[in-house]
């Protein structure tokens, strides 16, 4: 597809758009249409879908829907600047719960990423420690936020205090371990490789070195998001939040530091589950913010190693869910899944003034294991929308209801 | 081989060992341990040799330390800090030690860290031995506390593993902490430890299995293959070495020799 400079063959693509080509068709002649109709009739239900009757989401939905069928069929001349020719430019990071700042580019660049990995011991929750592996010394490691058709090149770092050794795979990387062989590297080194983000979407990376479920289970994970060429849609606020399981000897809550339980590890009996690597990163004056009225975007990933989430925000809709952060994009959505090492973009237009929950509706964790966390919406009420208490008042069942 | 073989070899080892030692009795030697070997599950074993054969050898019963590398190094100053070629040794080299070349605040009894490959075979050479390999290294390593394999021992992979991750940044004294059933100490809870056959990333060109192994170590299948997949410290020691050079040096690694 790609040669070593980086640029994509015409080949490639004129074979991709000829395999677009047949498949519409055969699509076409199983659906007993005429192979040279370009739009679907008005009755066909797909349609109907994506033109829903708010205008609002239909707008945005159409966008979308476009940009992402077109994709296969777009032969860009951006694509074909060598790499030696891209400007280079840093890779900004985002720190939870704050994502990496939005591309906003339209051309291709030469992305250079950084990335320390540091042993630290910190709080999993009040009182109670824990020996975390990192990326970029928090949990998750930061936000990566590089356009699709980037050349990143990308370096790993073992600080010298490290114990053990550690890599990355990036599961936004075509090639071996997603970097995991070219990165590994003892304490005290590190290692650079290069890729190109061929593929959009919302990926998660995370520590490959064997025993692989340990460096997981100790917190080192992160997102990097590709985002399409066109960007993804405006929005008033992104937020980053990242769910893991923690296996520690101690029960929830017990204090003082807590060591690894492997034996806990590989029964898939988590004492924590938590939202960026500790109970209480997002309640109260840690809560994420939004105003009545906006659009909150959040990029949910999973580290695990083990749990899937059913990731659900209470008192709220996702008007929006891009599923396992790929390019389908579904409505209306209550609870979505994340499997571990999956991640999907929930967007949600807030209506009213709220403290919405965001929990893991496995909904144990959330109570037992520490997987919740708080937005507060602020701004006017519109009591049409949702209403509050009316009226509170005795209940006397009549007597004979049946007892 | 029989038992009397067994014993003569082990004797000509000893007297071999004990030679040496008078030979370089500057370099004072470590009390070294006699293991009558034997046969060894490897982690990542190569099909068909499931078990590798250890012959009769003898280790250091602790890790080799400061004081006894500093001597090591007074003796033999092409290995000082220094005047290492940089491709004997990276720029770490002895970093925790005085600027002047002495011990500065580094303990004399700590392990010496911060050593390459090829500055710890060269001082185990100097003492008429070598480095151990990983063979024998990890039959010493699966020793419990009563008996050779551990894995008959209750609790032998969480206790191993605990001693890892319990690790000081700084390494402390050696011979009080663990002893195992050979009687040797601190196999896991001070340092890393260099091997003589460090593994794969010294041979990934032409060996198969040890690329193949290289692989295992790294992507998240990789427990296809391994003897053990629930000796998590045994992962992380083979994932430690399968990230090494020959001219690493680092905090967290030092070694001991055999014979
Ligand atoms: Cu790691």
């Amino acid at each position: 597809m790609r040669d070593k400079s980086g640029n994509l063959h015409a080949g490639a693509i004129v074979g991709g758009a000829a395999l677009v080509v047949a498949l519409a068709v055969v699509l076409a002649l199983f659906g007993g249409r005429d192979a040279n109709a370009v739009e679907p009739p008005a009755d066909d239900p797909r349609v109907q879908l994506t033109l829903a009757e708010t205008p609002a989401h239909a707008a945005h939905d159409l966008t979308i829907n476009a940009v992402w069928a077109e994709r296969a069929l777009r032969a860009d001349e951006e694509d074909q600047v060598p790499v030696a020719d891209l400007p280079v430019i840093k890779g900004a990071l985002g720190y939870a719960p704050h994502a990496a700042p939005p591309v906003d580019r339209d051309y291709r660049a030469h992305v250079q990423v950084e990335l320390e990995v540091v042993e630290k011991v910190m709080e999993i929750a009040d009182g109670v420690e824990y020996r975390f592996w990192t990326f970029g010394g928090s949990v998750p490691g930061p936000m990566i936020r590089v356009r699709e058709g980037d050349y990143v090149t990308f370096t790993l770092q073992n600080h010298p205090s490290s114990l053990m050794p550690h890599n990355i795979d990036l599961h936004a990387v075509s090639g071996q371990g997603g970097g995991a062989e070219a990165t590994l590297i003892a304490p005290g080194q590190q290692a650079t490789f290069s890729f190109t983000a061929l593929n959009p979407g919302v990926y998660v990376y995370h520590c490959a070195t064997a025993p692989v479920g340990m460096h997981i289970a100790n917190g080192m994970y992160g997102l990097i998001v590709v985002e399409p060429k066109e960007g993804f849609p405006a929005v008033d606020r992104e937020y980053y939040v990242m769910q893991g399981d923690f296996y520690t000897k101690g029960d929830f809550g017990e204090p003082g530091l807590q060591e690894f339980d492997m034996l806990r590890a590989i029964d898939e009996d988590a004492a924590y589950v938590v939202f960026n690597g500790r109970v209480g990163s997002l309640t109260g004056d840690n809560a994420m913010q939004a105003k009545v009225g906006e659009t909150v975007r959040l990029f949910v990933g999973n580290g695990g190693p083990n749990l899937t989430s059913s990731f659900h925000v209470i008192g709220d809709v996702f008007d929006r869910v891009w599923l396992e952060g790929g390019a389908i994009v579904n409505r209306d959505i209550q609870t979505t899944l994340i499997p571990a090492g999956g991640a999907a973009v929930v967007e949600f237009d807030t209506n009213v003034p709220a403290s919405l929950t965001l929990v893991d509706h496995s909904i144990f964790r959330a109570f037992n294991k520490g997987a919740i966390g708080s937005l507060v919406v602020t701004g006017e009420a519109d009591p049409v929308v949702y209403s509050g208490r009316i009226d509170v008042r005795p209940y006397h069942p009549e007597a004979t209801a049946g007892y | 081989m029989s038992r009397l073989a067994a014993a003569l070899l082990a004797l000509a080892a000893l007297a071999v060992a004990f030679d040496a030692r008078a030979e370089t009795a500057h370099v004072a030697a470590a009390a070294m341990v006699q293991v009558t070997g034997g046969e060894v599950a490897l982690l990542f074993p190569v099909e068909g040799e499931e078990l590798a054969t250890v012959a009769p050898f003898a280790i250091d019963a602790t890790p080799v330390t400061n004081a006894r590398f500093l001597a090591f190094v007074r003796e033999h100053p092409e290995w000082a800090k220094g005047a290492v070629p940089r491709i004997f040794a990276t720029e770490g080299y002895l970093a925790h030690w005085g600027e002047d070349g002495g011990l500065g605040a580094a303990d004399p009894d700590a392990p010496v860290t911060n050593v390459s490959w090829f500055a710890a075979a060269a001082y185990c050479e100097a003492r008429g031995a070598r480095l151990p390999t990983e063979a024998e290294w990890e039959l010493v390593a699966r020793a419990g506390e009563r008996l050779a394999d551990g894995y008959l021992e209750p609790g032998y992979r969480e206790r191993v593993l605990a001693l890892v991750n319990g690790r000081a940044p700084v390494p402390g004294p050696v011979g009080r902490g663990e002893l195992n059933a050979y009687g040797v100490y601190d196999m896991h809870g001070l340092v890393w430890e260099w091997v003589f056959d460090v593994g794969a990333a010294l041979n990934t060109a032409d060996s198969r299995s040890a690329g193949d192994r290289r692989l295992q170590l790294l992507c998240g299948g990789g427990s296809a293959g391994a003897a053990d997949t629930s000796d998590y410290a045994a992962f992380l020691r083979y994932a430690f070495r399968s990230g090494l050079s020959g001219d690493y040096a680092g905090g967290g690694l030092g070694f001991r020799c055999a014979s």
